[in-house]
């Protein structure tokens, strides 16, 4: 039975394509459109890998998965979370926190007191990040290397 | 008595010669006897003409010498008596006048010495209290039974001072305003100046010293007042961190205090006497200061530059007034210049901080809106490829039109760009904004309704219509309305709540202002959210604006010189107030700073 991969962004068309490129690849994929509903199919389907998008509607991406990596029944479902802004999380895995430049603020440091907060929660962090726009090939390579083919 | 018995006996002794001789003169005793009756007869005469005004005259002598100075002698006589009566009488009247004028004299010094507000005592040679006057009394408290016969030095706080006093009156013969301190009954002490001098009697023997005290106990805390004033204000000056110099009226440095040298690097004594313009990085510049305070009588926080000794610049503030002496006259100026060199700097650095935080900001922004565009220009791609290889006609025309969104999204995006970097000049006509929310209201209400969003409106009577560009204010508040929506849909409400935007007309206080306000109770803001709302390309949401939206909206605001406002709560909702001024701009010239502040 083909693994489920639920997709949770509020971008409609986000959804539609990724899906595509995820039954393409075998898998089954599942759309929800803001977090709310993220969590509705989360907690009906139990899926096998969570692509999530990180500024949404009614529970940001974040939100979400601290709720789950918080939560017994599913904190052991890997998530995948899209950004738009690139490069900054891996800085981040890096430990460079200290060498971004003050201008650059706003975005980055909401996105960065985030992975902090969840860090000094003890929280597992989301396995994978995914730059938006999305490439295809890496995506799938992600979405492979955590669930399988 | 005596002079009387003594003319008795003369009397006898005369008698017993005359019987000797009238024994023997017996012969011739009808001649003597008319003789002896004679004489006999001459003694009474000369009893009853000489002896008795004599005798009256001895006990005039005796009353003048008991001080009874209003005896007179009946004057009856016109003979020698007479005449020694009247001479009598003259010379008691003389002494009579003399001795009171004396008295007179006396009772006057006496009243000055007791009505003298100065302590007057005398002091016999034993330094025995003599005399106390009632300035005294009032002065130290003690009643005069109470001090006199007492010793002078149990009055003076320090006994020494009292020595050390009548030391130099033994030198000098006189000792003049001698400071000391006399001590009150209730043991207080009253500073005084002593005026020290001795006493003698009509031959001139030391018979003790009269001392008088002024009290200058008042005078003396005022001094120490006026000296502690004085002191303190120096001290203030002194330990100022400001740079405060005096400077006479021929512009020279008369004084410079610490907070001088430590700003400026010199020591006084390098600059006192220097003219003041050396002082200066431009001397123009303290001549134009010195003009304006001639001119206005004050000069506070010139904008200038002090040059320290070592040559840096020092960025003060000079805050510069005229010194005048006791008449009024004008003997000088002193300066406060406050060193702002540091914050001037600071304040340089924070502009410059703000606009790269608002260049990366913009960058973030755009960055951020451009890759969300890629993601569907991308995904479009990947379907109509999908698609063609799968013939798949449906993914095929999925992807075309994502890429055609992606086409549209980017092209609004460089539209705004454009709109927002060109100069706007609003077409002003008198418009009734109650007609224009309306108008609003009504075309949003069906997407409001979509999200299950309550629109309404509050559109009073009375309102005075507005100079403004109708399509412009259109724009801008619209804009802020579908913020108003999305913040809604971010939502999750609870216990009934249910969403709602509210937009209201109304008259700010001034009666000048037309005030716009959207009120919603969505998702609200953050403060750091607030700060970045107005900055151009600054965008929380990726499927709908360009964040572009609100920076806008700020420029259309200000352009009519009006003022846009946001407050906010996380969780609660936001309102934004659009502030416009009821006659239109003005002469309004649009600030590159930008009056859009959050509020809360």
């Amino acid at each position: 039975m083909a693994k489920q991969v639920l997709v949770v962004d509020d971008n409609r068309n986000t959804v539609e394509y990724l899906s595509v490129v995820l039954s393409e690849h075998g898998y089954d994929p599942i759309a929800a459109y803001d977090g709310e509903e993220g969590l509705a199919k989360i907690r009906e389907t139990v899926p096998d890998l969570i692509v999530l998008d990180v500024m949404m509607p009614k529970r940001s991406g974040f939100t979400l998965c601290k709720l789950l990596k918080r939560d017994e029944r599913y904190k052991d479902i890997p998530i995948l979370m899209l950004t738009a802004v690139s490069g900054i999380l891996e800085e981040m895995e890096e430990h460079k926190d200290e060498t971004f430049e003050k201008p650059y603020e706003s975005l980055r440091e909401a996105l960065r007191r985030g992975i902090r907060q969840m860090r000094d929660e003890g929280l597992v962090k989301p396995e994978m990040f995914v730059d938006k726009p999305v490439d295809v090939a890496s995506f799938v390579a992600k979405v492979q290397q955590l669930i399988g083919s | 008595m005596k002079s009387r018995s003594k003319l008795v006996w003369k009397l006898t002794a005369v008698a017993a010669a005359i019987l000797a001789a009238a024994i023997a003169l017996a012969p011739y005793v009808h001649v003597l006897i008319p003789l002896l009756l004679g004489i006999v007869a001459l003694w009474f005469m000369f009893g009853l003409m000489l002896e008795r005004p004599i005798r009256e005259l001895i006990e005039g002598t005796k009353q003048i010498a008991a001080h009874r100075l209003d005896f007179r002698f009946d004057r009856k006589r016109h003979d020698e008596i007479g005449l020694l009566e009247e001479s009598f009488n003259a010379m008691t009247a003389t002494i009579q006048a003399s001795q009171e004028e004396l008295r007179d004299a006396k009772e006057y010094l006496e009243g000055m010495v007791e009505n003298s507000a100065d302590i007057i005592i005398t002091v016999n040679t034993e330094g025995l209290i003599e005399t106390f006057n009632r300035g005294g009394e009032e002065a130290l408290g003690y009643r005069r039974a109470e001090v006199i016969g007492k010793p002078i030095e149990s009055l003076f706080v320090e006994s020494r001072e009292r020595y050390d006093a009548t030391v130099r009156l033994r030198k000098t013969g006189h000792v003049k305003n001698y400071e000391t301190r006399l001590l009150t009954k209730d043991g207080q002490s009253r500073n005084v100046l002593l005026t020290l001098s001795y006493l003698s009697d009509s031959d001139g023997e030391p018979i003790g010293t009269i001392g008088i005290s002024k009290d200058i106990t008042q005078e003396k805390k005022f001094q120490d007042e006026l000296r502690g004033a004085k002191e303190y204000l120096e001290a203030m000056v002194e330990n100022s961190a400001d740079i405060i110099i005096t400077v006479d009226s021929e512009g020279l440095i008369k004084t410079f205090n610490r907070g001088g040298e430590e700003s400026l690097g010199y020591r006084r004594q390098e600059v006192i006497g220097r003219r003041i313009e050396s002082l200066f990085v431009d001397p123009r510049e303290r001549h134009a200061a010195a003009a304006r305070l001639e001119q206005t009588g004050n000069v506070i926080n010139y904008e200038t530059s002090l040059l320290a000794k070592d040559g840096r610049v020092r960025n003060v503030l000079l805050t510069l007034s005229r010194l005048r002496n006791v008449e009024g006259r004008p003997i000088g100026t002193i300066g406060i210049s406050k060193d702002v060199t540091r914050e001037k700097g600071l304040q340089r650095e924070l502009i410059q901080s703000q606009k790269f935080a608002a260049i990366g900001q913009a960058v973030t922004g755009i960055q951020h809106a451009v890759k969300n565009m890629l993601d569907a220009l991308n995904g479009g791609a990947y379907l109509v490829r999908n698609g063609m290889a799968k013939d798949n006609r449906q993914r095929i025309e999925k992807g075309c039109a994502m890429v055609e969104e992606g086409i549209i999204r980017i092209s609004s995006l460089s539209r705004n760009m454009l709109n927002f970097a060109k100069e706007w000049k609003p077409e002003l006509e008198s418009v009734d904004l109650n007609d224009l929310v309306v108008s609003i209201c009504k075309l949003n209400r069906q997407t409001a309704a979509d999200h299950g969003i309550t629109l309404r409106h509050a559109t009073p009577d009375g309102l005075p219509p507005v100079l403004c560009d109708p399509k412009l204010i259109h724009i801008g508040t619209t804009d802020i309305l579908v913020n108003a929506i999305d913040a809604c849909n971010w939502k999750h409400y609870h216990d009934g709540e249910t969403p709602e935007i509210v937009l209201e007309n109304s008259l700010g206080k001034d009666r000048d202002t037309f005030v716009i306000r959207i009120r919603d109770n969505g998702c609200g803001m953050t403060e750091a959210v607030q700060r970045s709302i107005f900055v151009p390309f600054f965008s929380t949401k990726k499927t709908l604006g360009t964040g572009l939206g609100l920076a806008l909206t700020a420029r259309i605001v200000r352009v009519h010189g009006g003022v846009i406002s946001v407050e906010s709560e996380p969780e609660r909702g936001t309102t934004f107030e659009i502030h416009l001024p009821v006659n239109g701009p003005g002469d309004h010239k649009e600030a590159d700073d930008g009056q859009a502040s959050p509020r809360s």
